[in-house]
């Protein structure tokens, strides 16, 4: 394995905090009042032509989930995109992934909606994107995934009351077929290549599928390359530079 | 609702029969927000009703945001 494209920080410096009696900004002094007098810290307000979505946790629909659960909600992430899609101070949307998935109908409502937006769109898988969460994962313009991210490809099932009819059997296969098409669609990665890996067994310990680890996802087809938040930024920056040149994604 | 996660639906839907929360509808000029009542004095945001799409960007009303209210709290 070769380390050539990784990113070499600049040595830090012993002293990086500026020394006591070293000369404050300009506006030190009103800074400074509101931390002695009120305890607030002012946070610098920097414009930024990138809107940043953070898809964090279960990806919550219809039903609103008990409160150990850490959620991303669909009816506010939608109207989210919408907003982004309107806004023109925002050039470029980056969604950071990090879900365990959840409600498919929520995720694939999610997916197509980042697919469909005007504005360059990269994608970052940061721990796991799993599940519904990899149709998120592929649904913008490049798809990113740290070294040690994973996602987990298995089967759609149903869980509680089943309804043992072979009705139930082709709602869930169609299900499927809408998330696998969409996957198939948006990636390099092949149906059969999909199935394959959704379908194979000794890899879970309760389940069938495969988890993809970092590199194994830009491998099968799925991601379009294993890097971290840098690079995705300056991904999403260069498709920003093309469109406005005219020549970016549509 | 189709739940598609590699995580134990048991797990997250552990609780969901006893899971009755206390909801508030805030109005306010362009729509209404709707917050879980935590205690007397703190709420938090569960989700944003506005005309205005750029509100849903504000990260003041961000769900999961806590309110905490002035004291003497809710009436």
């Amino acid at each position: 394995m070769t380390f050539q494209n990784r990113r070499r920080r600049p040595p830090r410096r012993q002293n990086s905090r500026p020394q006591p009696e070293a000369p404050l900004p300009q506006q030190a002094p009103a800074a400074l009042a509101g931390i002695q007098q009120l305890g607030q810290v002012q946070v610098p307000q920097l414009e930024s032509n990138i809107y940043t979505l953070t898809i964090i946790g279960q990806i919550e629909g219809h039903l609103t989930l008990p409160p150990q659960n850490k959620t991303t909600k669909y009816e506010h992430v939608i109207p989210q995109l919408v907003a982004v899609e309107q806004n023109p101070k925002i050039e470029g949307l980056l969604v950071l992934l990090n879900t365990v998935g959840g409600d498919v109908e929520a995720g694939l409502a999610i997916a197509e909606m980042i697919d469909t937006l005007s504005k360059p769109t990269v994608t970052l898988v940061l721990g796991g994107g799993h599940s519904i969460g990899v149709t998120l994962a592929v649904a913008g313009d490049y798809s990113l995934i740290s070294e040690t991210a994973s996602m987990t490809i298995h089967p759609i099932r149903l869980t509680g009351l089943v309804i043992g009819v072979p009705q139930t059997f082709e709602y869930l296969d169609k299900m499927q077929d809408r998330v696998i098409q969409f996957i198939t669609r948006h990636s390099r990665i092949t149906e059969g290549s999909f199935r394959e890996l959704m379908f194979s067994t000794g890899q879970l310990a309760r389940d069938i599928g495969t988890v993809l680890v970092g590199r194994d996802a830009v491998k099968a087809g799925l991601i379009d390359e294993a890097n971290g938040l840098g690079r995705a930024v300056s991904v999403l920056n260069e498709l920003i530079e093309e469109k406005r040149c005219g020549t970016g994604p549509s | 609702m189709i739940y598609y996660a590699a995580f134990p639906a048991e797990l997250a839907f552990e609780g969901h029969e006893r899971f009755e929360p206390a909801y508030l509808r805030i109005p306010f000029a362009r729509g209404s927000i709707i917050a879980e009542v935590l205690s007397p004095t703190s709420l938090r945001i569960v989700s944003l009703h506005s005309s205005d799409i750029q509100d849903y960007l504000e990260p003041l009303l961000q769900p999961g945001r806590v309110i905490n209210l002035q004291p003497g709290g809710l009436p």
